[in-house]
């Protein structure tokens, strides 16, 4: 079973504190992987190689920004059962509204709350 | 009608010329057609008597005319006597000298005259008969009769005699003195009746003449009576028409003119009053009249003045530019003051100018403010709204001062325009629009400037947060259980460092709420909040936000008392947002409470919902309650560890509330709890129930 985690964020300490976040659920399951992108171009193409289950990816990217990653992925390339949870910086209305336009299964502000996040992984991922 | 007979009788000159009706007019012209009906009278008279003169006349006449015609077949008959005479004396001769054939025919012949002598003898006494038995001619005639039945005895005889052949003795009756023309009896008598008819005829001619002389009288006296008569009439007539006329006609013309100069206003006219008959009545009337007329005016005239007056005191008293424009749309008069605010163009505003050119030169001046309108558009609207005012306009002038213009329809169809000077107004207007949009800008720049530091903040804060959070799961799970630490102060450090760590954690959930808290704030005040307004339960918000601070209470140790009134109406307002109040409220009121209970109190107002959160805590002192709902404003001990919030809960509450309507006081005292409430309007519908 497909148990990938993509994590997408231009910010590498962002990507690291994910990391660290879910690298538990990493070690006390085998199939789990952590992916890690760092912009849209490359998250699309882990996503189209990979396929993984859930992806953390961040609204505010250079070239393709995570609205049009979502959209990408959930209509364009009719994969629909990624997971996919949104998180931003930008806490605005309007960005959780295009969200749900897109196709984007959660919505997270930054800063969050890792345990949070944690328990969405895992909840996700179905373990 | 009875208004003009009460009219007449007030004038109490009337009563005396009444009296002389007798010289009036129409007396004047009945005595005069009397006098020409007198003299026709006696003219027809004379003129009857005239005719009888004329008719005895000419019976007269007739009589003579008669009687000189028998005179004249008498004399001729008596002509005949002697030319019978004559031939009887010439038939003598035969009779001594001719045989007996001659005789027979001078026999026959004196047989002829004597039948001519008969008719004649007949003659003579049907006229005599005729005549008047006195005449002197009849006793003429007789003899004369007599005399020729002699004749005609004797003749007879002759014949008689001639025919038994007697001639002797025919010739003796013949030759008889008798028969003789030469006879002196013969001749008397004849001459005297000649005579007689002479002297008769004479007579006769003379009363004949006398007749017709008089005949001839009466006709000319009867022409010149009538002609005298005719000629009288005439003279009379002419004579009466004209003074009538000319007694009427000048008084008239008079009148006339004294109505025309009555007319044109000289109140002063009078007509001279110089007789006492109709037409001098008239004058009287016409005077009295004009004499009224003249005290109505005046006293007219002066209320007209007097209210003028008041009128125009009035429009230079009201404190605003007043002007009048007639129907043809020409100035009738402004006051002082607007020819103060048009001081510019005041060599425009005249009496009789028309508006249209007012505005026109007054335009090409540069009077009015600059407008991106072309002139002939400017004037146009201009013109159309002076001449259909549709409410007041502003309009502002080159000079920078602003004007508002106030126009209306007069019941005359001209225009009565108001101008007032709202400059100061108009600056006003201007400078609080600035105010306003400068502090709409500055309150977007706020809005934005707090978004975008929101979002720079954020990404540091969750490195922050998110790492704290992780090394203290790392530090209490992994790392403190392995530390064999044997020393006190390591035992001590380890211990502090797990609690720095969770002072950082705490602090950085705290900057994220904070963070949250300002950005709503901004979004409110920015009006960029979408609300999702829809009828709601205020009970279902209360227990809403009571089950989400449950923990707290528990936390705490305090008590939730909930109390509400029955059949609380519903009220229209966005959920969460209030939830978000309720919450607000309820953690700050479990924030200052040590000990005791926290009530959620809601109660029906007056068109309104209030709703309390009464807590037992500390109080807030009466000069904070102001501030406590400004921003970053906590109270209390700045230094005390209890000011856990954001300080940024009750002003987004009263944002909240106020964007429904509603308000939000606070009623306090130090050290005796504190009581939040805020209202919320019923929906209209609802407020009668």
């Amino acid at each position: 079973m497909n148990r990938k985690i993509l994590i997408v964020d231009d910010e590498k300490r962002t990507l690291m504190l994910m990391e660290r976040t879910l690298r538990d659920l990493e070690d006390e399951h085998e199939e789990v992987e952590i992916l890690t992108a760092s912009n849209g171009e490359e998250a699309l193409e882990t996503i189209k190689a990979d396929k993984p289950a859930i992806v953390f990816l961040d609204i505010m990217m250079p070239i393709i920004d995570g609205f049009d990653v979502c959209n990408i992925v959930k209509n364009e390339l009719g994969m629909d059962d990624v997971y996919i949870v949104m998180l931003t910086a930008k806490g605005q209305e309007v960005d959780r509204q295009r969200s749900v336009e897109v196709g984007a299964d959660l919505y997270l502000t930054k800063p969050f709350d890792p345990d949070k996040v944690f328990s969405i992984a895992r909840e996700a991922l179905g373990l | 009608m009875p208004e003009e007979t009460s009219i007449i009788d007030k004038l109490p000159i009337l009563d005396a010329t009444r009296r002389r009706a007798s010289r009036s007019v129409l007396f004047r012209m009945t005595i005069g057609q009397a006098m020409i009906g007198l003299l026709l009278l006696m003219t027809i008279a004379i003129s009857v008597w005239q005719l009888n003169v004329y008719n005895d006349a000419r019976k007269t006449w007739e009589a003579t005319l008669a009687r000189l015609s028998m005179i004249t077949n008498v004399r001729q008959d008596s002509t005949v006597l002697v030319l019978v005479t004559h031939r009887v004396a010439f038939t003598q001769a035969p009779f001594r000298y001719l045989d007996s054939e001659s005789i027979r025919f001078a026999t026959d012949s004196i047989d002829a005259s004597a039948a001519a002598l008969q008719v004649s003898r007949n003659n003579l006494l049907e006229e005599a008969e005729s005549l008047p038995t006195d005449d002197p001619v009849i006793e003429r005639l007789r003899r004369s009769v007599d005399y020729m039945d002699e004749l005609i005895l004797m003749a007879n005889e002759c014949v008689n005699l001639g025919e038994t052949g007697d001639w002797e003795a025919a010739q003796a009756v013949i030759s008889s003195p008798a028969v003789d023309s030469t006879d002196p009896q013969f001749e008397k008598i004849n001459t005297d009746l000649v005579g007689e008819l002479r002297r008769a005829q004479i007579l006769i001619q003379k009363d004949h003449n006398i007749a017709q002389e008089q005949m001839a009288q009466a006709g000319r006296t009867s022409i010149m009576i009538t002609a005298f008569a005719a000629g009288a009439v005439i003279v009379i007539g002419v004579l009466l028409s004209f003074s009538t006329i000319r007694s009427i006609n000048n008084p008239i013309m008079q009148l006339s003119e004294a109505a025309a100069r009555l007319a044109e206003g000289k109140f002063d006219t009078r007509v001279p009053v110089e007789r006492q008959d109709e037409l001098g009545q008239l004058a009287q009337v016409f005077n009295y009249m004009a004499g009224e007329l003249h005290e109505i005016y005046s006293s007219m005239e002066e209320r007209a003045g007097t209210a003028e007056a008041r009128l125009l005191q009035a429009i230079e008293g009201i404190p605003a530019g007043f002007v009048l424009y007639d129907a043809d749309d020409r100035l009738i008069l402004s006051n002082e003051m607007y020819r103060e605010m048009r001081a510019e163009i005041a060599d425009l505003i005249l009496p009789g100018a028309r508006f249209e050119d007012i505005v026109r030169s007054a335009y090409k001046r540069g009077y009015y403010a600059e407008t991106n309108m072309h002139e002939d558009e400017w004037i146009s609207e201009r013109l159309e709204r002076h001449r259909n005012p549709r409410g007041p306009f502003d309009q502002q002038l080159n000079n920078g001062r602003w004007l508002e213009v106030s126009e209306y329809r007069t019941q005359e169809g001209g225009v009565l325009g108001i101008r007032v000077d709202v400059t100061a107004r108009k600056r006003t207007e201007v400078e609080l629009r600035e105010a306003k949009e400068a502090a709409e800008a500055a309150k977007e720049t706020m809005s934005e400037f707090i978004a975008n530091a929101s979002h720079e903040l954020r990404t540091p804060l969750t490195h922050v947060y998110g790492f704290a959070k992780v090394i203290h799961k790392d530090l209490d799970e992994r790392i403190i259980p392995k530390v064999q630490a044997e020393d006190r102060r390591t035992k001590r450090a380890v211990k502090e460092v797990s609690e720095s760590i969770e002072i950082i954690v705490d602090e950085g959930e705290r900057m994220t709420n904070l963070i949250e808290d300002m950005l709503d704030l901004a979004k409110i005040e920015a009006g960029k909040l979408e609300w999702d307004m829809k009828p709601l339960s205020m009970i279902e918000i209360i227990e809403r936000a009571t089950a989400t601070a449950s923990h707290s209470f528990e936390e705490e140790k305090l008590l939730l008392i909930k109390d509400y009134e029955d059949d609380l109406p519903e009220i229209i307002g966005d959920r969460d947002s209030l939830i978000r109040v309720m919450l607000n409220l309820i953690s700050n009121a479990v924030k200052f409470s040590h000990e005791g209970s926290i009530t959620c109190r809601a109660r029906r107002g007056e068109g309104e919902i209030v709703v309390s959160v009464i807590d037992t805590g500390v109080g807030i002192a009466k000069e904070d309650h102001e501030r406590v709902f400004e921003k970053f404003a906590q109270a209390g001990d700045p230094h005390t560890d209890r000011s856990k919030g954001t300080g940024l809960g009750l002003p987004i509450s009263k944002q909240i509330v106020e964007h429904h309507g509603g308000r939000i006081w606070l009623e306090s005292e130090l050290g005796k709890g504190s009581t939040f409430s805020f209202s919320l309007p019923l929906p209209p519908s609802n407020k009668s129930e």
